[in-house]
């Protein structure tokens, strides 16, 4: 157990390697198609992995309301706009159910 | 400096939503007894929103180091392969702008580095982005802080959520330049559903994913290159 002002200063280097550890590996992979477009789908499925987990622990209402911004942006290309509206819906949602 | 200003104004809509964010999380430091400095010096220097909401969590007067650290670790594991993209992007761009760009890399950066990576300059674009994304980041902390005690808990708990719908549209803004949803990724979301139903941990959920989407994407990109070929005769 440790003090909090030790995880403020030990969080940025952990952040920070993370970032460094992937541009240094980026010198040993070779740069074809091939690998080039499989590194591209790997933070997608890194990102997909945290999203829908968090996703799935609101409830029918609120999965409901976000599936509805994401799709508003997919097809509005707007992501200030869907954002704003799905943070109304879910504010809306609390307050009306 | 016309790079450097494409990248901030490109940043805006991405930024402003991290900003509400930020206010969440500094009206939810409030509730959690953080002092004004600890808030800023964090906010500041951590600089990652999933870790800082994590770290959150269990903030108290000790908290357990290795939990936290690894935990960070996991969180921001992804930047690891969002780091392989970004060096290639800057393979002939020096050492120094290869790594001077890990300090102000988000996944905003990194969203809108990957749509722009034919610019002229993608370290001064991606300057660009960070800065502003940094500065509405630690203003949005700021004004959380000063609403926090017109927020009430129920309004935080709706906010909190929208953290979800935020990594959606970072999904979503990732997906669409490759082309939409490729079979990869159908199989790699449906092998984190299966391992949360399965109640995994998060490094083995993350490293399905990834494990899943990469193979199968390694091992179809020479049948669609064949595809391609034979489609041109």
């Amino acid at each position: 157990m440790v003090e909090p002002w030790i995880i403020i200063l030990a969080l940025p280097f952990v952040i920070y390697f993370t970032r460094t550890l992937g541009i240094v590996a980026s010198d040993f992979i070779p740069e074809n198609s091939r690998i080039k477009s499989t590194l591209s789908i790997l933070p997608i499925c890194a990102i997909l992995s945290f999203f829908i987990p968090a996703v799935l622990k609101g409830s029918p209402y609120e999965i409901g309301v976000s599936a509805f911004a994401l799709l508003l942006y997919w097809f509005s290309n707007n992501a200030i706009v869907s954002m704003i509206i799905g943070i109304m819906g879910l504010l809306a949602i609390r307050f009306v159910f | 400096m016309d790079e450097f200003r494409r990248g901030a104004i490109d940043s805006l809509p991405l930024g402003l939503t991290a900003a509400m964010f930020a206010v969440i999380f500094g009206a939810a430091s409030i509730a959690k007894g953080l002092s004004f400095f600890e808030i800023m010096t964090f906010t500041s220097f951590v600089f990652a929103a999933s870790v800082q909401f994590a770290t959150l969590s269990i903030w108290a007067d000790t908290m357990p180091f290795a939990t936290v650290i690894i935990s960070g670790f996991l969180i921001a594991s992804r930047n690891i392969f969002a780091g392989m993209v970004l060096g290639h992007t800057f393979k002939n761009r020096g050492f120094l702008q290869k790594y001077l760009s890990i300090f102000l890399f988000t996944d905003i950066s990194y969203v809108l580095g990957v749509k722009n990576q034919n610019t002229a300059n993608p370290f001064i674009y991606m300057a660009g982005v960070g800065i502003m994304v940094y500065s509405l980041w630690v203003f949005g902390t700021l004004i959380g802080l000063l609403v926090a005690e017109y927020l009430t808990a129920a309004i935080l708990e709706s906010l909190a959520y929208s953290g979800a719908m935020y990594m959606g549209l970072l999904v979503l803004m990732l997906v669409k330049p490759i082309g939409g949803v490729k079979l990869p990724l159908i199989l790699a979301g449906l092998t984190t559903l299966i391992l949360v139903l399965l109640d995994a941990s998060q490094l083995m959920i993350m490293l399905g994913s990834v494990s899943v989407g990469g193979i199968c994407n390694y091992w179809l990109e020479p049948q669609k290159n064949k595809k391609v070929e034979t489609e041109n005769g």
